[in-house]
């Protein structure tokens, strides 16, 4: 009888289940982005006085307000600058009349905008002509997440600023015909004249 | 809990609901109650501030969309429903329905159907505007469209005391706008009907050969419901009663042209949408891809949102406002989407098919050349790939989200022929009907508050007949 012990048959090695993927997938996802703001949180600066938010963290309220400006154009900055134009504050009105999974959705959408570049310096802290390009790419990115992500941030931007003074300065838009608060309100009708081509019907 | 008891009840006052409200009402007196989710508002509460009125008015606080955000949709949540927010135009309803519905199954009488449409443009005072009533922005698509040879035409609208203000998107507030809240609202109550506004129904239950009506507050029970809370809320309070629905969602796509001008254009003063290109319509005779052209102006918070450009170029689109001229598409889109509940919510979702990107494109082009042969100097579409173009754009990548998208004109998901059988009435249910345009097997390609409310009487007129 031979006794010399034979080797046990070599078990498979362990398949990676689609579920342990996953979860491994999301830890690093979550590493990374842990990564990505630690340098940051290590070295905020301290925050700029905002009217109280409901919503919005500061550092949140530090995005929009930096992608709005971005988005809208260089002319806003000084209104952003000087309060009279607050976008993060419009933006937490906002998601005051959203259901609680459109706020949460849109609070992990303001956090892929701001960490989700491939340096470790995020969009709030780049240069401006970098935060330009940044926000560009998400603008026309080939990624629909990254497209809607831009979507949100520009339509809440645009409706923003278009509502202050400033903005109607910009646009030279005269504003209501009927009176307000802050506005005494125009004469309804036309103001452009031109004259009928009789060749439109 | 309160319990009110009625003969018939109608959910949602818009131009589905607030006619047949009222027909009803004809017959049942203060059997008839007329339900609204959203707020009664009047002239008074109409500021003309868009950053109010919007989260007022608007369905979702403004921010109503597609579950991937591709497409907005706008609709109307208080008593008149979407009239209340609408550009007030008004299309006779087009003959090609009749021969497209009865492909599902639905056959509709068409000259009983415009005896309807001929009732319910008197009573909302519908004319044609005349060449004074056309701001400048709406005569520059009118003469771009005819140097090009392209049919086109003066709007007819149901405002015919209109003081020309530019804010029928937020509520007329000079009561001129006959918008439902304003005609067929206060005839109901005229006519003994109760209306009770801010009362959101959850689903139905059966009582009997009845029905119970859940809302957030009090209790409601009827021999007969009429459901036209809308295309998003009629098949959700389906869903969430247990009745299939949901299905066959269409929508009249849309998405906006400027032209940049010399001289100023001042689009916000003056109506807003007042004159139409018919020339790529496929309906009234013609055979083109399915779209309208309507000229169109915003007033700046509206308008500041759509051009799809940021930075530099965003901030010079905006200083160039008083100059542009708007033109927007209404496309009776190919594809089909569907009304689903998730956790008691509605959520939409619509595939943008490849059809309905070729015919967008087609308007793109076709809407550049529009404004170029009127004159301007260069136009802008609301796509993310493109700047200002002197020439038509050569082809653009459609995809979600790279155009800005959306509807103020969705259809089905309680699809006649389907969920409902030809006159409206939902199939497995007693008493239980649905009248407005979630009922349309297919978009009738205009703007539909004559269709929608044409039909609601012509579907009530089969109620009282059916008892």
């Amino acid at each position: 009888m031979d006794t010399a012990t034979t080797p046990p048959p070599a078990r498979p090695a362990p398949k990676l289940r689609r579920r342990d993927f996953l979860k491994i997938g999301a830890l690093g996802l979550v590493a990374y982005g842990a990564a990505k703001a630690l340098p940051t949180a290590l070295t905020d600066e301290p925050e700029v006085a905002h009217a109280p938010l409901q919503y919005l963290s500061n550092r949140q309220a530090r995005v929009v307000a930096e992608a709005a400006a971005t988005i809208v154009g260089p002319g806003t900055r000084a209104a952003l600058e000087s309060g009279e134009w607050d976008p993060a504050h419009d933006v937490d009105t906002m998601l005051m009349r959203m259901p609680a999974a459109q706020r949460r959705l849109l609070g992990v959408s303001l956090h892929l905008f701001e960490h989700g570049g491939w340096g470790l310096t995020p969009f709030s802290r780049l240069p401006r002509e970098k935060q330009a390009q940044y926000a560009d790419d998400w603008r026309t990115s080939r990624v629909g997440l990254k497209r809607s992500v831009w979507g949100f941030l520009h339509a809440a931007a645009a409706s923003s600023f278009s509502s202050t003074a400033v903005g109607w300065g910009m646009m030279g838009y005269p504003g209501p015909t009927v009176p307000g608060k802050t506005h005494s309100g125009r004469a309804p009708g036309q103001t452009a004249g031109y004259t009928w081509d009789e060749r439109v019907p | 809990m309160t319990v009110h008891r009625f003969k018939a009840i109608v959910i949602g006052s818009g131009a589905g609901g607030a006619p047949a409200a009222a027909a009803l009402a004809e017959t049942w007196g203060d059997g008839v109650a007329l339900l609204e989710a959203g707020p009664r508002l009047g002239a008074g509460d109409f500021t003309q501030i868009e950053r109010d009125m919007v989260p007022a008015l608007y369905a979702g606080s403004g921010l109503q969309a597609t579950a991937d955000g591709s497409v907005s949709v706008l609709q109307g949540r208080v008593v008149g429903g979407s009239t209340v927010i609408n550009d007030a135009l008004c299309f006779r309803p087009p003959e090609e329905i009749v021969e497209r519905w009865s492909a599902y199954g639905v056959d509709i009488d068409w000259a009983e159907l415009n005896e309807y449409a001929d009732q319910v443009e008197k009573a909302l005072g519908v004319t044609q505007m005349t060449r004074e009533q056309i701001n400048r922005a709406n005569y520059l698509v009118g003469l771009g469209a005819a140097k090009l040879g392209w049919a086109g035409e003066r709007l007819r609208h149901n405002s015919p005391t209109c003081v020309e203000c530019g804010f029928r998107h937020f509520g007329c507030s000079y009561n001129a706008k006959q918008s439902m809240n304003l005609t067929y609202v206060p005839a109901a109550e005229a006519a003994g009907a109760r209306v009770f506004a801010d009362t959101e129904v959850l689903h139905l239950e059966q009582a009997g050969d009845g029905w119970r009506v859940v809302t957030r507050g009090d209790r409601f029970e009827a021999d007969i419901v009429v459901l036209a809370a809308g295309v998003v809320q009629t098949p959700a309070i389906l869903l969430r009663s247990g009745i299939p629905a949901g299905e066959g969602l269409q929508f009249h796509l849309q998405t906006l042209t400027w032209g940049d001008f010399a001289e100023p254009v001042d689009g916000f003063n003056g109506i807003p949408m007042a004159y139409g290109v018919l020339e790529f319509a496929d309906v009234y005779g013609k055979r083109g891809p399915g779209y309208l052209i309507e000229g169109v102006a915003n007033q700046a918070m509206s308008f500041a949102v759509q051009p799809q450009v940021q930075g530099p170029l965003h901030e010079e689109v905006l200083r160039r406002y008083r100059h542009l001229a708007g033109a927007v598409m209404l496309l009776r889109s190919a594809g089909r989407g569907r009304v689903r509940v998730k956790d008691g919510h509605a959520v939409i979702d619509y595939p943008l098919v490849e059809a309905d990107a070729v015919r967008t494109m087609d308007y793109y082009r076709r809407s550049v050349e529009m404004f170029l042969a009127a004159g301007a100097d260069r136009a802008l579409v609301s796509h993310r790939s493109t700047g200002w173009l002197t020439a038509p754009p050569a082809e653009l990548r459609l995809a979600p989200g790279m155009q800005y998208l959306y509807t103020a004109h969705p259809f089905g998901g309680a699809n006649r022929g389907t969920v409902t059988d030809g006159e409206g009435r939902v199939k497995g249910q007693k008493n239980l009907w649905v009248l407005d345009a979630s009922a349309f097997p297919e978009a009738p390609g205009v703007n539909p508050q004559i269709t929608i409310a044409a039909l609601s009487l012509l579907g009530a007129s089969r109620i009282t007949d059916s008892l």
